[in-house]
Order: structure tokens, then sequence, then C-alpha cells
């Protein structure tokens, strides 16, 4: 059904009100079903003071002459993946992953407006509308097809839709006075991102071919209906006090997934604005500790030692400093840092670990 | 329970596909099947059940070492603790999107027929919305990470059928 959909001829815009078609009412009453499950999916972000950040842009971004109904709300998703989505009733979703790699305002203001123009242009609408119109086989499949045609929308299958947002999307940034040219930026950063980690991210880029399309036609957009529009806000510094604790939270998913260099990098941005953060030095040891490559030891110790330093009463850097010892045979130093993670934490997750290792350094001494 | 030994060997024509070296097997294990519990034919796994893999399984898996995850790029060591091995696998677990509201409830060390090694309990929903708990016993051995788990509807399934897959565990043994 989604080849018909993406083989389906062009659907002119839609003329009529919002909300008035049976087909939209569905497609909107089936979009309200799936955010319900993903919001209790567990997955969503919990940070209130990034959320109204969020919407403000929004609110920066939407245009005067919107209908009331087509109101936007950002909700981000803890995942380190590159990929943001919109709902045809204005829900965008936005992962960690893309806000961690960001610079400024005026990129995440590009990738919104992006999303919000989906939305505005009513492309899921018009996706379903496209399959019916190609398709001789409807009848019952209608609440289907209207998921296909969200899901269509969400991973731009449809080439000629991601251009008219982000055409659409680029007439919102300029009419909110944010630097169109951070949205060329931002493509080009996030290319190579892909690039150095080789990563196969799933929707918003897709592949590098896609990738570079889009930056051509942002490029030829830029040099011929914005050419005078350099300068703008980008709001760098407000940016990244909201999106920092991002970047924390990102790094676990990077390092969770195993990969290590987009976890160091995160990390590096976070510390550059943020000097001093126990959990963020923490976390860069165990990056290097977990990598495991040779000399990442000495690097994860020097790390783990800062983050003790900087809190003492910090327990995880001391278990790691004692896992490290251990594996090398240094059990009576193991043993100190282990008991001294338990002192800290007597509560610990993982007590029954700690105790374990400190059984076995007081039973053989030092090695 | 009507005893039946089953000697498993592991030809492992899914790992020769994902980059092992040698066909042939390194260990081979025994295990009681429990009264009333039934094999199912699956190339990847040892996979039993007693009312059917929606609702309820127990399976054995021999993975060797240098076998990818599918949704993270760590890799389990020979040279790894316990711990660290159980953090590679709860990371892989945590990395699947399809699994969702994960809860670790429990993480231990664990010996299995004297190989040191860790337990995990978890609760989770998987894409359907069921709510499912796993028992997860792991460890390694030589080149290969072994796994028995227990996966079971967490109403009604879970806690009947808990005592009957420790003893499966128990029943668990090289025979090389």
């Amino acid at each position: 059904v989604i080849a018909t959909g993406c083989a389906a001829p062009k659907v002119d815009v839609v003329k009529e009100d919002l909300l008035v078609s049976d087909d939209e009412q569905m497609i909107w009453q089936k979009a309200l079903e799936e955010q319900k499950d993903l919001n209790a999916s567990g997955v969503l972000l919990q940070d209130e003071e990034l959320h109204t950040y969020l919407n403000q842009v929004v609110r920066n971004l939407r245009p005067d002459n919107l209908p009331a109904d087509m109101t936007f709300r950002v909700l981000v998703i803890r995942d380190s993946f590159l990929n943001a989505f919109a709902f045809p009733n204005g829900t965008i979703y936005l992962n960690t992953g893309f806000l961690a790699r960001m610079e400024n305002e005026a990129q995440l203001a590009a990738l919104l407006a992006h999303e919000m123009a989906h939305c505005t242009q009513r492309h899921s609408l018009r996706v379903l509308r496209s399959i019916r119109e190609s398709s001789k086989f409807i009848g019952s499949l209608q609440q289907s097809l209207a998921g296909v045609a969200m899901a269509a929308t969400a991973t731009g299958i449809r080439r000629d839709f991601e251009i008219e947002a982000d055409i659409v999307g680029l007439d919102y940034m300029v009419a909110a006075d944010y630097d169109p040219y951070e949205a060329l930026r931002l493509l080009k950063h996030l290319k190579a991102s892909i690039e150095m980690e080789k990563i196969n991210e799933p929707y918003f880029f897709g592949t590098h071919p896609r990738v570079q399309a889009r930056i051509n036609e942002v490029q030829r957009l830029l040099e011929t209906s914005y050419s005078d529009q350099h300068g703008g806000i980008k709001n760098t510094e407000i940016f990244f006090s909201k999106v920092n604790p991002v970047l924390l939270e990102n790094a676990c998913l990077d390092l969770r997934s195993g990969r290590f260099g987009l976890a160091q990098r995160g990390l590096e941005k976070y510390l550059q604005r943020v000097q001093n953060n126990a959990r963020a030095y923490y976390l860069m040891g165990e990056t290097f500790r977990q990598r495991g490559r040779r000399g990442d030891n000495a690097k994860a110790l020097s790390y783990y030692r800062r983050a003790t330093l900087t809190d003492p009463d910090y327990p995880e850097p001391r278990k790691a400093i004692g896992l490290i010892h251990y594996k090398k045979g240094h059990k009576a130093l193991a043993k100190q840092f282990f008991e001294s993670c338990l002192r800290l934490a007597p509560d610990s997750p993982d007590k029954a670990y700690i105790q374990s290792y400190i059984k076995e350094c007081t039973e053989d001494g030092e090695g | 329970m009507i005893k039946n030994i089953l000697l498993l060997i592991f030809v492992l024509f899914f790992s020769c596909a994902g980059g092992l070296q040698n066909s042939e097997p390194d260990y081979y294990f025994e295990v009681d099947i429990p009264e009333g519990w039934r094999k199912l034919d699956t190339n990847k796994f040892f996979l039993i059940t007693k009312d059917g893999a929606f609702l309820q399984y127990a399976l054995i898996q021999q993975r060797p070492l240098d076998r990818s995850f599918k949704h993270t790029r760590k890799k389990l060591k020979k040279e790894m603790l316990p711990q660290e091995a159980a953090g590679v696998i709860i990371d892989e677990i945590m990395s699947d999107k399809n699994i969702l509201n994960f809860k670790l409830i429990q993480n231990i060390p664990a010996v299995i027929q004297g190989n040191k090694g860790f337990t995990i309990v978890f609760s989770y929903r998987d894409q359907d919305g069921s709510a499912l708990k796993t028992l997860y016993y792991g460890f390694i051995r030589d080149n290969y990470f072994y796994n028995l788990r227990y996966t079971a509807v967490k109403k009604l399934y879970f806690d009947r059928d808990f005592e009957t897959f420790q003893k499966f565990v128990a029943s668990f043994r090289f025979v090389k």
C-alpha cells in the first residue's frame, strides 16, 4: 500500500477548511490513538522547562493566519537516533539525539518549522487521498490507510512533500526572524555526523543521497528566494541553557547503544558549557572504560577521579575505579574503593556484586 | 516428571552466517525438559513452552562472543566480569525499541553449574501491550555466552512456572 502511495499522482493542496471532511477527522482520530500509545510507552523525556522552551519556539514560528484548530505541541522522546516526526494534528515528536546534535535555536526552529509545515500542508491527508485515487481496493481499509498515510509522512517517503516542507518551513523561519542559513548548516552538520559514525539513521534523513538532495534543495532556495536574508536570530546561549541537560541524557543513550564516539562528543559539548559536573565526568569515564581500547582505562581513571573530586559523595565513580583496580589484580586498592562506594550508597542496586568483590578482595589480599 | 535427556549439537548455521569461523560445536549440554512442556523447532535457540510461546517460554542460547548484537554495538568479551556482561545484556534489551516500559527488578551475581555469571529479572511491555516478565541467567564460558531465560505473561503465568524453570536451570549441564 505504501508503494502504491508513493507511485500515486500528486494531489493538490487541500482547499477545504480543516477537519471538515470525514477522512481528515479519521486521520486525526488515528493520530490521537497512536499518540496515546506512544505517550504511555515510557519513552518520553520528562523536562518541563525544556518543553516550555520548545513550545515557545513553536509559538514564535506559528503563522497567525492558521486555523484555530491547528495548534502545535512538542514532546521529546528519549532516543539517540536522528529523528523527528509530526502527527497531522500538530503534535511533534523530537528525539533527544536530534536536540543533542544541534548548535542553536535557529537550527531547532528549522527542524520544527519543517515538521509544522507537514501539518499545515496536510501531507498525511494528501497521502491518504493519493493512495485512494490510485487504488481500487479501499472500502474497509480506511482506518489502516490513515495509519499508512501518517507513517508515510513521518518517514519522508514522499520526497515532494519533504521539499514542500523545507520550502514552507524556511518561510516560517524567516517570518519569525530566524537565520534561514542555519537550516542548511543543520543539514550539513547532520550529514557529517551520519557519515562519521556510519549511521544508517531511520526516518528523517534515511540515506546519504537523500540528505544530499535536501542540502542541494535548501541551498538553492537560500541562493534564490532568501539571498538577502543573511543574519537573524540564532539564540545560541539560550538554546544551550535549556538543552544542555539533554546532552547528558542522550550521552547515556549513546553509551547504552555502544556509540562511544557520539557519547564522547555529546559529553565534551556539555562540558564546554558546564564545568565541574561530576555526572558528566563519570559518564566520560564510563565511555572510555566500556570502549576498552588501549589506553582507555587510564583516561577513564582520570575522569573518575575528576568526578570524585567534584562530588566526593558520588558513589558510582568509586565503584568504577574499584572495578579497574580489581580487574588489574590490585585487590587491596580495589577493596578501598568498593567499600567507600558502599558507605556512600549502602542500598546501591548492584550491592550484591560489590559485596562479592569485597569478599574476594578480602580473601585474596593484594594480588 | 518424565526425564528427557537432550543432547544438543550446535551446528550453528546462523553463527556461521554471522562470521563465526568454526562450524564445529565447542560444547554440548543437556537439560531435563519439564513434564508437559514441548520443544519448538527453531534453529537459533533451544526453546520450550507449556502454553505457547506468546504466553510463556524458556530458552537456552549458546552465543559466540564475537557475534554482534542487534540493538547495541557493545560486544561481550571473554575477560568481562559477570556484572559487565549483565550490563551489556541490559543495554541490548533497553536499546530495543520493541521493549516498552522496561523495568529492571534485580541484577545479582549467580553461579550456573559452577560458572560465575549473573541473574537479571525485568518486566516490560511488548508492542502489543502485553505485560511480560523475564528471569535471565547468563555466563561466559570460553568463547561463548550462555543464557537461560524464562519469559512469561506477568499476570498468572510468570509465578506459576517460576519454580519449574528453576529446576530446568538446575538440570542444565555440560557434557563435554
